[in-house]
């Protein structure tokens, strides 16, 4: 048994989640960036400004 | 969320001896459905059926693949892990975690078709050495 168990979510928890995950997947290069990084126009998600 | 105790032995018991669980989630197997959260032609991704956080998500090739490394080719690999990054960014997005662990799974004692596993630990999470999956 892990320390603290598995999570149990309902059915509907479950759908919610996997519904937020496919839209932010699908929203793809289009996501926010993190104030550290600054947006990759080639590919998906954000890459860490150039250095120097 | 409630959590809910497991036993381990049983599961590993299953994992060792049970169908490929990947291939039957992909063949449809009523007993072995995850919800789905993205999918291209070689590659799947969906929600772990027992996550110890919220949104764990798992990503795999669809082809029953059990070696990381020597199975793939570049180009293999390098598709296969940018899904996991994608993955990973929509994780963070909507969970806000402190932390992502990534992980490569699937090996000869069980659950051999390789898959990763995509953990978003929150601030007061510890870590099981066990399992190497954030609680």
């Amino acid at each position: 048994m892990t320390e603290n168990g598995v999570l149990a979510p309902a059915p509907e928890q479950s759908a919610d989640m996997a519904k937020r995950l496919r839209t932010s997947i699908a929203a793809g290069r289009d996501r926010p960036c993190d104030q550290r990084l600054e947006q990759d126009e080639s590919g998906p998600g954000c890459v860490p400004p150039a250095a120097g | 969320m409630e959590r809910e105790s497991v036993d381990l032995d049983a599961y590993a018991a299953r994992a060792r001896t049970g169908s490929c669980f990947i291939c039957a989630y992909l063949d449809g197997h009523p007993d072995y459905q995850h919800e789905t959260i993205y999918k291209d032609d070689a590659h799947v991704a969906f929600l772990d059926r027992w996550p110890t956080v919220p949104g764990k998500a798992l990503v795999a090739p669809k082809a029953h693949i059990e070696h990381i490394a020597r199975d793939l080719d570049e180009a293999a690999f390098s598709s296969l892990m940018l899904v996991v990054h994608r993955v990973a960014l929509a994780v963070e997005e909507v969970f806000r975690p402190e932390r992502t662990y990534l992980l490569s799974l699937g090996s000869q004692q069980g659950n051999t078709h390789v898959h990763w596993h995509i953990a978003g630990a929150r601030p007061a999470s510890r870590t099981s050495v066990n399992n190497f999956t954030p609680s």
